[in-house]
Formats: C-alpha cells, sequence, structure tokens
C-alpha cells in the first residue's frame, strides 16, 4: 500500500487533532532552535493544518513533513484576533457542535510546527476532538490571507486611525453576506509618502452579478455602504479617494485589468501595525 | 456606594458657586454647546466631576459618577478616582482627561450626520438601487457634478437641497419607483439600448430638462428588450452547473 493511504487510512487530514497519546512521540520536534520543548497541556489542540492532499501524499518524498498548529485555549475569541482582523494571531472557534465553549487562540508562525509525516502512519487522530470544516477552511483562509494580502504603505495605513477603521467596518457589515467585495486601488502604493503628501485612492464596490440584476433591497444596502465608506476614508487626512473613478459596480462589468490594478479591502491589510 | 450622589445637575453658569469648579470643562461647555456640570458629595464635600449635554449622546463625560469606592457609570475615556484617592493630583489628572474626553464627544456630536442627511444618503442609494447608473450618469440626470454627488452621498455633509435640485430628484425618484415596480434589474442594463425615436432613455434623463411622462412611457420597449438580451457569461457559466465559491468573508463570525 502506498504511504500517504496508509496515512489516509489512519483518518488524518486537514483539520485533524494529534492525540495526548501520540506527545511523547512528536515532543520533540515541537521545538524552536536553542529553545525548550514546548509544553502541550490536555487542553491544548495540536491541529493538522495541511491540506489533506498534502497529508496523504503518495510518497514521503513527495511531502516529508506535516504541519501542526498548536492551539491553546482562551475564554473566548478576541475583537482584534477573530474573523481574519488579524494575520498574526487568530481566535476561532475549533468546533461549535462538539466543543461549543471552546475557543483556541494560535500565531501563524510562532505557534506552527514541522512533523515528520512518517509519524503519522501509525496513529489515527483524536477520535473526540477534530475541527468542524468552518473552522479548518477559516485557518486556511486565514494562511492564504497572510501570504497573499497586499503589503500597503505604513504610511498610508497609519493615516486610517482606529475610529475610522471602526466606521469604515460598520459601513460595510451589510456586505459580509458574500453580495459584494470592496476593491481599493492606490496609486502610490510602493510608497512611503510625507505627511505633506497625499495617497490618492480609488474605491470599486463590485457587486455578485446576480445581485446587481435582481435585487433592489441588495443594492440599495450596498449603494448606501458606498456612501459611507467612501465618506469616511475620504475625511482621512492623507487620503483622496478618486471620484472620478470611484463606483459601485458589476461583477460581470468589473474586468480582470481592473482586479489586477486594485487590492481587495481587508481589514487584516492594515494589521501590521498592531 | 457610602456617600451620597445628589442628584441635581448644574449648568455653566451656576456651576461658578462650586468652590471646586473644573475651569476647563466649564470654558469647553460654554464655548461650544449649552452642557451641564454634574456634581456629587462624597468624603464630606461637594465635587464637580463632568458635564454632559441633555438629549445627546456623549459618551466621555456623561457617563461620569464617582462614588466612594463603587464606580456606577464610568467610560474607558475617563479614569474614574475613588473618593480616597481623590487629592489635588488625581483632581487635576482626572479634570484634564474629562476635557479631552468632553471636547472628543462634542466634536464626535457636531460630526454626527443629522438624520436628514442620513434620509438623503438613504435616497441616493435605493435611487441607485434602482436605476443602477454610474456615478457620472445619476450625477447628471440629478443635474449635478460628480463631486457635487459625493457630496450629497456624504453624511456628514450638510447639505441643503435647493427647490430645482429637490423637484429634479424627486422626478427621478418617481422613475425610479416606476421602473422598480416593473423590475428588479436596474435601468442601467437597457438605458443605453436605443428606442423607437432613436433615443435612448439615458440621454431623455440626462438632458437639462426631460419629461418624466415621456421617459416612464418609454418603459414597456425597454422591459421588451430587457427580456430579449442576450444572458451574460456568468449567468450561462450559472445555469451550466458553475457555481463561484463562497468566500471566507460568508464564514459565520466567531464572535
Amino acid at each position: 500500500m502506498p504511504f500517504g493511504d496508509e496515512v489516509a487510512e489512519q483518518g488524518w487530514c486537514t483539520g485533524a487533532v494529534v492525540p495526548q497519546g501520540m506527545l511523547p512521540v512528536i515532543a520533540q520536534h515541537l521545538t524552536r532552535p536553542g529553545a525548550a520543548a514546548v509544553e502541550v497541556a490536555a487542553d491544548h489542540w495540536l491541529v493538522v493544518v495541511s491540506q489533506t492532499c498534502d497529508v496523504v501524499a503518495r510518497t514521503l518524498e513527495a511531502e516529508p513533513f506535516v504541519e501542526i498548529l498548536h492551539c491553546k485555549p482562551i475564554k473566548k475569541p478576541r475583537a482584534q484576533y477573530r474573523d481574519f482582523r488579524s494575520t498574526r494571531i487568530l481566535d476561532f472557534r475549533p468546533n461549535r457542535e462538539t466543543h461549543e465553549a471552546v475557543a483556541l487562540s494560535a500565531h501563524a508562525v510562532a505557534d506552527r510546527y514541522l512533523v515528520p509525516r512518517e509519524l503519522f502512519r501509525d496513529q489515527p487522530p483524536d477520535p473526540d476532538r477534530h475541527l468542524s470544516g468552518e473552522a479548518a477552511q477559516r485557518i486556511m483562509a486565514w494562511y492564504a490571507l497572510r501570504a497573499g494580502r497586499p503589503s500597503w504603505p505604513d504610511a498610508f495605513v497609519k493615516r486610517i486611525d482606529k475610529d475610522t477603521e471602526d466606521a469604515l467596518e460598520a459601513a460595510i457589515e451589510p456586505l459580509k453576506e458574500d453580495i459584494a467585495e470592496v476593491r481599493l486601488g492606490i496609486v502610490e502604493k510602493d510608497d512611503e509618502l510625507g505627511d505633506d503628501q497625499s495617497y490618492h485612492v480609488a474605491v470599486y464596490f463590485v457587486v455578485d452579478a446576480e445581485i446587481w440584476e435582481g435585487d433592489v433591497e441588495g443594492r440599495a444596502a450596498i449603494n448606501a455602504a458606498f456612501a459611507t465608506f467612501v465618506s469616511k476614508l475620504n475625511e482621512c487626512d492623507g487620503i483622496e479617494v478618486d471620484q472620478n473613478l470611484s463606483e459601485v459596480v458589476s461583477g460581470d462589468e468589473f474586468t480582470w485589468q481592473e482586479t489586477r490594478a486594485t487590492d481587495e479591502w481587508n481589514f487584516a491589510n492594515l494589521s501590521h501595525r498592531e | 456606594m457610602s456617600d451620597t450622589i445628589e442628584a441635581r445637575f448644574y449648568n455653566a453658569q451656576r456651576a461658578t458657586l462650586l468652590q471646586r469648579r473644573p475651569s476647563t470643562i466649564i470654558d469647553a461647555a460654554e464655548s461650544s454647546h449649552p452642557a451641564v456640570p454634574m456634581q456629587f458629595y462624597g468624603g464630606g464635600e461637594t465635587h464637580l466631576i463632568g458635564s454632559y449635554r441633555m438629549g445627546t449622546k456623549l459618551t466621555g463625560a456623561r457617563t461620569v459618577l464617582i462614588v466612594d469606592t463603587d464606580v456606577l457609570l464610568a467610560t474607558s475615556a475617563i479614569p474614574t478616582v475613588s473618593v480616597e484617592d481623590f487629592d489635588a493630583d488625581s483632581w487635576s489628572r482626572w479634570s484634564k482627561a474629562s476635557k479631552e474626553a468632553f471636547q472628543k464627544a462634542t466634536a464626535a456630536a457636531k460630526a454626527a450626520p443629522s438624520a436628514a442627511a442620513r434620509l438623503r444618503v438613504e435616497r441616493l442609494a435605493a435611487l441607485q438601487a434602482a436605476l443602477g447608473l454610474s456615478t457620472s450618469n445619476l450625477a447628471q440626470a440629478l443635474g449635478l457634478s460628480r463631486p457635487g454627488l459625493y457630496k450629497w452621498l456624504d453624511a456628514s455633509s450638510d447639505v441643503k437641497l435647493q427647490g430645482a435640485s429637490r423637484e429634479r430628484l424627486a422626478a427621478v425618484e418617481r422613475i425610479a419607483k416606476q421602473w422598480r415596480e416593473r423590475t428588479t434589474a436596474p435601468l442601467s442594463s437597457v438605458s443605453n439600448e436605443p428606442l423607437a425615436d432613436g433615443r435612448t432613455v439615458l440621454s431623455m434623463m440626462v438632458a437639462d430638462q426631460f419629461d418624466e411622462a415621456t421617459v416612464v412611457g418609454a418603459f414597456d420597449e425597454l422591459l421588451a428588450k430587457l427580456a430579449g438580451k442576450p444572458k451574460t457569461r456568468s449567468q450561462k457559466l450559472a445555469e451550466a452547473g458553475f457555481k463561484r465559491r463562497p468566500s471566507a468573508k460568508s464564514l459565520p463570525s466567531d464572535e
């Protein structure tokens, strides 16, 4: 039987949790160079965050390691770390069905370890703990966001103060239903400007084509959100919203070229100032 | 709570009667809006501890009450001080923080959009939802410049709709309402389609003067054109079973 099939047969996949019984075997891999081994308490979750296809890759040589995230319990997800607000720390609920009251927290890099994959061939994951599909999707999206977020200039980010950030977030609350995406173009996206210079931005609310064609109420909510978002952003000292370009536009009309010239607005894009 | 909180409030002028008046707060109150300093009796003395505005939400100074050991209502903006520690230094610190909070709250109250401004933005959003016009075209339809429309869309902007503007907005709203009663698709889907007389409905609407009845009268023809429009690529994809992936944003919040 190929190596990957043996691992798969044990039940390892994204979101599986390392059982307590495996700790002695993998403890030596939960270390940092020059640092003592990490302590893993019984209520900590060691979660597999490699993609399932990598966890069960056919040959060991193809994928020699499994990525493990060491998650520690917290009282409840904190506002600044939940729902992709930070690309450094994620607070999340691992499984609302099986562990309703449990909330966990992990640092994207400091709590991530590489464990040799051969150690997963002989033992199954924890039978009582595993991430829900949503939680697993959240962690993968979090890592993708961390790697893929645009690097906006510090001088730009600093011009959006906390109050404005909160106001912007409140403005786009209606968009959480995935009915539209906020995209931002910044002319000086690679430049750290001085206080006497302004960043010039264009804002697009790209609306799902079905909503655009068939949901008047949805469009009204999006247009109201756009108005608030643009006026709040324009109030920031040193940020000028280009009112000739900014638009609410159907997803059927927003082109690939325009996508490449803009970044998706995400509050995680502002989080590097933490 | 071991001391008495007096439910008596003094206006700024009368506050001068108090021996421990924090002049900074009073000055700020008098220079901006009528504010009501609040006093309490504790530790054997009367203290002026803050000010607030009637009928508005001033989250700074308004919600502060200091009592002997308990804090009834406090904001994060203002440090709370127990009476035991209520010495001159802490009063000075507290007074400074109160002033800052007061000024911030006053500024926020000033910047908060009025009900009329919010209504204006909602009307425009509803209008845009029905028409789906570009910002430029909507601005033209309303007889505005593009920056002028953005000003209308800014709830913090105190725009007074003048007679002609108000009438034009009302007329465009009536057209939008008529269109919306007929279809959920935005008018922009067919606003550039030539009508039988060669004109487009967009050209009618952006003209300096437009005839509302003529525009509405064109709707049946436009609806026929809408029904005959070829499917978009995304519609064809959806019909063939290709659905877009939900984004991570659609995951339920972990709040």
